[in-house]
């Protein structure tokens, strides 16, 4: 008896402790960053373009970065979803055989360990044979590798926890594979396809590799999908190499701005979540 | 000629044999119930009369199930529209992630029947005893009722498709004893315009409700007929210790 509670009691402390220790190694970071950030960040770092001799200590901002991020990130989003739902579904044991979909995930999983870099070096490659340079367009493309895998493989996940009776209560009313997916599986996996969009564009948006050679960088701003285009990682990148103070202060309040961004983006997505699981079945 | 006429079932699952040459009749406008304990093949049984077996890569089916006397696994069924004609209620109902209403239209919809209106609706929802709980409410997710009630919902929504069978799995397991009369009378009064396919884990309910029995005993079709017969002079010896409470 009191063996079991104290083998409880034990449980209970790890938990506790793993989760105190996570807490706090990432609360310095988010310190180290706000610390040193912070003298750095003012309207102008956020609302303008680097003027000349930025990187030099002058004048300007980050916008152009700002601006392209959120410009690569919600193209990369957009191919990504456009391609990746319906191959999610394509995993499911309505359309693949089981053995197939397994070999597949596998595969996927360690393609969403390969490091981005690599990404950013075969879209490159398949850029110069297109004859296409540095733009907005490869930067998506490339950014779109980075974040595929691991979105399939999260819509996949959640699409495959529906539970089957589900599945075949329309398709024993007599409806076809789609209507059943339209009716069952998007409806009810939905807040889980919102959270594997979540993480895949957290993936995306903070990855300097493969933006690096496939979307360039500017201090302007993009005119077409063809011009180069800025990111706030290559941003970070590039400031945090200064031997000057202040242009590494202004990393550290650009990274701040990412935070900021991400933050938002979640914020929004799980007010959208509550909106559209009304239907869903415990 | 019977309805639904079983030929040479067999089904097996990787090497077991759940279903062994199964062989039956399944009279028109009538209330037949298939009896058994539990694993012994009754739901497989119910899913091959409406395809929903194909679902399990891992099933094999060999024999002829005849519908009207053409045979549902033959090259030339549709299975869309076999599942329109036979109705399957699973045995632990799932709404689907919409609305009440939504659930009970969903069918006509997708069949395109001419009626999808709020009237059909009201129809269903009363002929399934469904209609006074959530007459206020019909826009309210289906996922908030009971369990009694989302049994009941499935009910309207299999009648909505208009099928001509009805197979329903063990439809009052979670009902109060008051539903379970609601919904046992609805079945009496659809018995003459469907035929009606019931698993049952209670004697007791067979005895109310069938006109004819099926009993079954580890995949095998051991003895069938008419109610009256079957509880009052049973044949074959399984049958009596099944009835007499030996095996369960
Ligand atoms: N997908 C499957 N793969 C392998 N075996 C299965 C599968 N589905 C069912 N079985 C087996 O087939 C047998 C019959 O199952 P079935 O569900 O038809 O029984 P049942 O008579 O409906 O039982 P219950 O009264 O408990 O619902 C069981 O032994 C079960 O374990
Ligand atoms: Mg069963």
């Amino acid at each position: 008896m009191r063996n079991r509670k104290m083998k409880d009691a034990l449980f209970y402390w790890t938990m506790l402790g793993s989760l105190a220790f996570i807490l706090a190694v990432f609360s310095v970071i988010l310190i180290v960053v706000f610390s040193k950030g912070f003298p750095a960040l003012r309207w102008s770092l956020i609302f303008q373009l680097p003027k000349s001799g930025y990187y030099l200590g002058q004048d300007g901002g980050v916008a152009n970065a700002i601006l392209g991020t959120l410009y690569l990130s919600s193209g990369a989003v957009l191919v990504s979803i456009i391609l990746a739902l319906p191959a999610a579904i394509a995993l499911q044991k309505d359309y693949t055989s089981p053995r197939f979909a397994q070999f597949t995930r596998l595969i996927l999983d360690v393609l969403w360990g390969t490091p981005s870099i690599v990404y950013g070096a075969i879209g490159f490659a398949i850029m110069v044979y297109l004859g296409i340079r540095a733009s907005l367009l490869g930067g998506i493309f490339a950014l779109s590798l980075v974040m595929l895998p691991l979105m399939i493989r999260s819509m996949d996940e959640v699409i495959r926890i529906v539970p089957e009776e589900l599945r075949e209560t329309p398709l024993a009313l007599g409806s076809t594979r789609f209507e059943m997916v339209r009716a069952v599986l998007l409806k009810q996996a939905f807040p889980g396809i919102l959270t594997a969009v979540l993480l895949a564009l957290g993936r995306g948006i903070g990855d300097a590799a493969s933006v690096l050679f496939t979307a360039g960088f500017t201090d302007n701003l993009p005119g077409s999908l063809m011009d180069p285009v800025a990111s706030l990682p290559l941003a970070v990148f590039f400031q945090i190499g200064s031997p000057l103070k202040e242009v590494q202060q202004r990393a550290y309040a650009s990274a701040m701005i990412l935070l900021f961004l991400i933050l938002v983006i979640n914020i929004v997505s799980r007010i959208l979540e509550k909106r559209f699981t009304r239907h869903t079945i415990r | 000629m019977p309805h639904i006429a079983i030929r040479n079932l067999n089904v097996q699952c990787g090497d077991h044999q759940i279903l062994k040459d199964v062989n039956c009749d399944i009279p028109d406008g009538c209330i037949v119930a298939i009896v058994g304990p539990s694993g012994c093949g009754k739901t497989t049984l119910l899913k091959s009369l409406n395809r929903l077996l194909d679902l399990n890569e891992d099933a094999k089916i060999q024999g002829q199930v005849l519908l009207d006397g053409s045979d549902i696994y033959g090259e030339s069924s549709d299975v869309l529209s076999l599942r329109k004609k036979v109705g399957f209620m699973a045995q632990r109902p799932y709404p689907l992630p919409m609305s009440i209403q939504d659930n009970v239209s969903f069918g006509p919809k997708i069949h395109g029947l001419p009626d999808t209106s709020h009237g059909m609706v009201e129809r269903y929802l009363r002929l399934a005893g469904l209609w006074e709980e959530v007459k206020d409410r019909l826009d309210s997710p289906a996922a908030k009722l009971s369990i009694g009630q989302q049994q009941r919902l499935a009910l309207a929504r299999t009648l909505a498709v208009e099928p001509e069978v009805i197979l329903a799995d063990e439809p009052t397991s979670a009902l109060d004893p008051i539903s379970v009369k609601i919904v046992e009378h609805q079945f009496r009064l659809l018995k003459s315009q469907y035929t009606i396919v019931l698993v049952t884990h209670i004697l007791r309910q067979a005895r109310r409700l069938a006109d004819h029995v099926i009993f079954m005993y580890s995949g095998e079709l051991v003895e069938q007929g008419p109610a009256e017969s079957f509880f009052a002079a049973p044949k074959d010896e399984r049958t009596r210790a099944y009835l007499s409470g030996e095996i369960s």
